[in-house]
C-alpha cells in the first residue's frame, strides 16, 4: 500500500476548510492545549483543526513553546501503590542475583550426586552381586586387576587372569626396571609361570606367621559383599544403619579369623585411637586403592523442602569424598632395589595400583584366605582399626624405645643394650625390625615382647642404615652400601648389587 | 415564614465571591466593572445559559487573570506592574521558542506589546488587545498562542512577497502557471470513495492524518496535539491507512470496479498526485486571525 498516502494527500488538501471557516479564538484553543474545554468544545476544536492547517500550525507552535512548562506543572508524582515500590530496579538486581544464586547451588549439587552414588553403592554391587556374563573390556581388564587382588592360586584357572593383568599393567608401566624383568620373564615362559605363580604366592602365604588374634583383621575369606565398620559407626554417632547407595542395610563385617591360615592379611595404623574418621587416617596400604570403599553414617534426616539442609549436607559431603589422602610417597630408587620387585615376585597388585606405595602391596596380595576364596574384591572390604595397644617405636641414644601410647618410652632390647647400637627400626603393627651397628638385625612379630636375631650373611658389614619390610620381603642397606633382601620373612637373605 | 435570598441579591452574593477570588480589586477593578467583564464572556460562550449555568461557567475561569488582564486593558498602573512582572520576560521566550531567532522574536514580542497596550483607539479609548482575553485558558497560554497566530500571520505575508531573485533561485521565475484542473483527471470514483472513507472518520483520526501527511508533523508534534504519545500515533496512523485502503476498495468495488481494478486504480493515478499536493500546500491564504484585532 505505498501509493495511498499520496492519494490521501490529496483528498486531505482538497478538503481543507480552514479558509472558509472562523477559527477558533486563542481562548479556546488555550484551552484545548491546556486541556481545560468540555468534550463537546474539545471536539469542536479537533473537527476544525482536521481542516484548517493554520490552526494546526498554530497549536503546533504554541505547544512546541509549552512543552516545558507542562513538566514543571507536575508538583508531585503521582501516588504509586506501596508494593509497586518493591518492583524498582533494585529490586530487580537483587533478584536476579538471588536466582543465580540459587541456580548456582542447584548446578553444584548435581554434580557431586553422581560420584557418591557411584562410590558408595552402584558400581560395588553391581559387581559384587551382579556380574554381567558378558563384560566389556574395561570393566574384563578391571575385573582382571581385581582378579590378582583377590588371588586365588589354589586353582589353576586363575593363573591365566594374574598373568592377563600382570602382562597388561607391565607394559603400561615402562619405566619399571621390575617391572620390564617380570614383563620378559613372563613373555619367556607364559605357561610355566602361570602355573608355577599360585603356588609361589601359596607357599608364601604359608610361610607367613600368624598375626596375633588381638590385631583387627579383616579376613579375606569372605563372600564379596559389603561390609559395614560397626566400631566406625558406634564412635561417630548414634546411627546404627548402615546403608548401601542402594538403601540396603550392610550386614556387619564378620569377626577376624585367627590363625595362619586365614590371617595374615591384617591392617594397622599408627593412629592412635585407630578409629577410621577421615580418609587420612586410612593405612598406608590402603590409601590410593580404588577399590576401598568408605561406608559413613547415612546423613540426618532432612527437612522436606529445606534447601539449606542440602546445601550443608552436600557441602559436608564435597569435602569428605574430595579430600585429599595423605599417603607415604616412595622413596626414590626404593622400588627398583626391592626385594618385591625381584624376578616373578613382583605383584601384578602392586604394578596395577600403586607402584609408589610400596607398603601397600602384600597386605593385599598375600592371603592365605584368599587362595580359598578367589572372590574377595578389596573394593568389598571396610577397613577395621588396628588393635588401640599397638606400640610405637623410635631409636634413642641407640637404643630401641618402645611406647605404648602415654608418652613414656621403655627400653624394648635391654638384653643387648650394653652390646648394640641400634640405628634404624622399622615397625609394621607388630612386626617389628630394628637393625644397628655390626648389621645386626633384630626382629619381632609381636610387638616387641619376643625378638629373634637375624643373620643377614657372612659378608654383611656396617651400620644398618634402612630397613625397608614387607609382610615377607625385606630389604635392608648398611653404611657399608651393601644392599640384602629376603623374600621369606628373614629366613635367607641375599645380597644385591 | 422565613424565605432564603432572592435570586438577584444570590447572584449579588455570587459575584462578589468571584471579585473576591479575582484579587481584581488590588488592579483598581470595581466589582461592577467585573461583573461586565464576566457577563461579556457569557455571551461569547454561553449566550444560552441560565444565571446558574453561568455562574458554573465562571467558576471555572481563570478569575485572577482574567482580572489582570481587564485590569491591563482598562491602563491600571497596577495592574501593568504586575503584567509586566510576570510576563514580560516570558513573553520574550516565548516568541524566540516560536521564531528560534533573537530578532526577529523580539519584534514579534514588542509588537505584541504594543496591541497589548493598545496603540489604537476606538471612540476615544484605546483599544488593548487584552480586552479579547475571556480566562478560558491561563493568560499565559493565551499570549503564547497570540503570539503563534501573529507569527503564522507574518509567516504567511512574508511568503506572498518572494523576489524575483528567489524565485530565479527556486527556478519558478518562468515556471507556468499551475493550473486549476489536475494534469491528469483522476478516476471520479476513486476520489469519491476516498472522500467517503474519509468522511466517516472521526475528527482527532482526521487531525492525525492531516497533520502527518499534509503538515509533515513528526509523531512527538502529533502525539502532543492529541493528548497522547507518539508510539500510539504512530499504531494509529498504521491502523488508519489499513481502515482507508479496504474502506477505497469496498467503495471501488460498490461503484462498479472489480477487485482488480480497484487495486489497479488506487496503485495507477498516485503518479500525479504530488504535484497536486504541492500546489494544495503552497497556495497562497490570506491572513487567518486578523478578526480578533480591533472586532470588538
Amino acid at each position: 500500500m505505498p501509493e495511498l498516502p499520496k492519494l490521501l494527500r490529496q483528498r486531505l488538501a482538497a478538503t481543507e476548510t480552514g479558509e472558509t471557516q472562523a477559527h477558533p479564538d486563542a481562548d479556546i484553543l488555550t484551552a484545548y492545549m491546556e486541556q481545560s474545554l468540555a468534550p463537546a468544545e474539545s471536539k469542536t476544536v479537533i473537527a476544525h483543526l482536521a481542516v484548517c492547517e493554520p490552526c494546526r500550525e498554530v497549536v503546533a507552535l504554541s505547544q512546541a513553546v509549552m512543552a516545558p512548562a507542562e513538566t514543571q506543572t507536575v508538583l508531585a508524582p503521582a501516588p504509586v501503590a506501596r508494593w509497586r515500590k518493591l518492583f524498582t530496579p533494585v529490586f530487580g538486581a537483587a533478584a536476579a542475583v538471588a536466582a543465580m544464586a540459587v541456580i548456582g547451588f542447584m548446578v553444584l549439587q548435581l554434580p557431586q550426586n553422581h560420584p557418591q552414588q557411584g562410590s558408595t553403592g552402584a558400581t560395588t554391587n553391581n559387581a559384587a552381586n551382579s556380574p554381567a556374563p558378558q563384560p566389556a573390556p574395561e570393566a574384563q581388564q578391571a575385573k582382571a586387576a581385581s582378579a590378582v587382588d583377590q588371588v586365588a592360586p589354589a586353582e589353576p584357572k586363575a593363573a591365566a587372569p594374574i598373568q592377563q593383568a600382570d602382562t597388561r599393567v607391565t607394559a603400561a608401566r615402562a619405566d619399571l626396571a621390575t617391572a620390564r624383568q617380570t614383563e620378559a620373564r613372563l613373555d619367556d615362559s607364559a605357561k610355566a609361570k602361570a602355573a608355577k605363580k599360585p603356588a609361589q604366592i601359596a607357599s608364601t602365604m604359608g610361610a607367613v606367621p600368624s598375626s596375633p588374634a588381638k590385631a583387627p583383621v579383616l579376613t579375606a575369606a569372605l563372600a564379596k559383599k559389603d561390609y559395614v565398620n560397626t566400631n566406625f559407626f558406634s564412635a561417630n554417632g548414634a546411627d546404627k544403619i548402615a546403608v548401601d547407595g542402594q538403601g540396603n542395610n550392610l550386614p556387619v563385617a564378620p569377626q577376624p579369623q585367627p590363625g595362619a591360615a586365614s590371617a595374615p592379611f591384617s591392617i594397622t595404623n599408627n593412629t592412635a585411637n585407630n578409629k577410621i574418621t577421615i580418609f587420612a587416617d586410612l593405612p598406608a596400604n590402603a590409601a590410593g586403592n580404588s577399590n576401598v570403599r568408605l561406608l559413613t553414617p547415612p546423613p540426618p534426616p532432612e527437612h522436606p523442602g529445606c534447601t539449606m539442609c542440602k546445601i550443608v549436607q552436600s557441602t559436608a559431603h564435597t569435602l569428605g569424598f574430595h579430600a585429599p589422602v595423605r599417603t607415604p610417597a616412595l622413596r626414590a630408587g626404593a622400588l627398583g632395589n626391592s626385594a618385591l620387585g625381584g624376578p616373578g615376585m613382583f605383584s601384578g597388585a602392586i604394578e596395577k595400583s600403586q607402584p609408589s606405595e610400596l607398603a601397600a602391596a602384600p597386605a593385599k596380595a598375600e592371603t592365605d584366605s584368599l587362595a580359598s576364596s578367589g572372590s574377595l574384591s578389596a573394593g568389598a572390604m571396610a577397613y577395621r582399626s588396628a588393635d588401640s595397644a599397638t606400640p610405637t617405636w623410635k631409636i634413642a641414644s641407640g637404643k630401641l624405645m618402645k611406647s605404648s601410647g602415654q608418652a613414656q618410652w621403655e627400653d624394648a632390647y635391654p638384653v643387648a643394650s650394653s652390646a648394640m647400637e641400634f640405628s634404624v627400626v622399622n615397625a609394621r603393627g607388630n612386626d617389628v625390625w630394628a637393625g644397628g651397628s655390626h648389621a645386626s638385625l633384630i626382629h619381632s612379630r609381636d610387638g616387641g615382647q619376643t625378638w629373634e636375631t637375624i643373620k643377614l650373611g657372612d659378608n654383611a658389614s656396617g651400620t644398618i642404615v634402612s630397613i625397608i619390610a614387607g609382610t615377607m620381603s625385606v630389604q635392608v642397606k648398611t653404611s657399608d652400601n651393601q644392599s640384602w633382601a629376603s623374600t621369606d620373612g628373614g629366613k635367607s637373605w641375599t645380597l644385591r648389587e | 415564614m422565613s424565605s432564603g435570598p432572592r435570586p438577584a441579591e444570590a447572584q449579588a452574593l455570587s459575584l462578589r465571591i468571584l471579585f473576591e477570588k479575582s484579587g481584581g480589586e488590588r488592579y483598581g477593578l470595581t466589582l461592577q466593572a467585573f461583573g461586565v467583564v464576566l457577563e461579556q464572556v457569557a455571551v461569547k460562550y454561553v449566550p444560552q445559559a441560565s444565571q446558574q449555568q453561568k455562574l458554573e461557567f465562571w467558576r471555572d475561569l481563570k478569575l485572577e487573570e482574567l482580572a489582570l488582564a481587564r485590569a491591563c486593558a482598562a491602563g491600571h498602573d497596577a495592574a501593568w506592574q504586575a503584567f509586566l512582572t510576570r510576563f514580560r520576560e516570558k513573553l520574550y521566550d516565548i516568541a524566540r521558542g516560536i521564531t528560534k531567532e533573537d530578532s526577529s522574536a523580539r519584534d514579534l514580542a514588542d509588537s505584541l506589546y504594543a496591541d497589548l497596550y493598545g496603540t489604537s483607539e476606538k471612540e476615544g479609548r484605546r483599544v488593548s488587545r487584552l480586552n479579547f482575553y475571556m480566562g478560558r485558558g491561563s493568560l499565559e497560554g493565551w499570549l503564547r498562542t497570540v503570539l503563534a497566530q501573529e507569527f503564522v500571520n507574518r509567516y504567511r505575508k512574508t511568503k506572498r512577497l518572494v523576489s524575483l531573485e528567489e524565485q530565479a533561485e527556486e527556478g519558478v521565475q518562468f515556471s507556468a502557471a499551475p493550473s486549476s484542473q489536475p494534469s491528469s483527471p483522476l478516476d471520479s470514483r476513486l476520489g469519491a470513495a476516498l472522500d467517503e472513507a474519509l468522511g466517516l472518520l472521526s475528527g482527532e483520526d482526521r487531525l492525525v492524518l492531516a497533520s502527518y501527511y499534509l503538515d509533515d508533523r513528526t509523531l512527538t508534534e502529533i502525539g502532543r496535539m492529541v493528548g497522547v504519545h507518539e508510539s500510539t500515533i504512530s499504531r494509529r496512523l498504521e491502523k488508519l491507512l489499513k481502515g482507508l485502503r479496504k474502506q477505497v476498495l469496498a467503495g471501488l468495488v460498490s461503484r462498479g470496479m472489480n477487485r482488480a481494478q480497484a487495486e489497479e486504480a488506487l496503485d495507477a493515478d498516485v503518479r500525479y498526485l504530488q504535484v497536486d499536493v504541492t500546489r494544495k500546500l503552497q497556495e497562497n491564504r490570506p491572513a487567518a486571525f486578523q478578526q480578533d484585532k480591533g472586532s470588538d
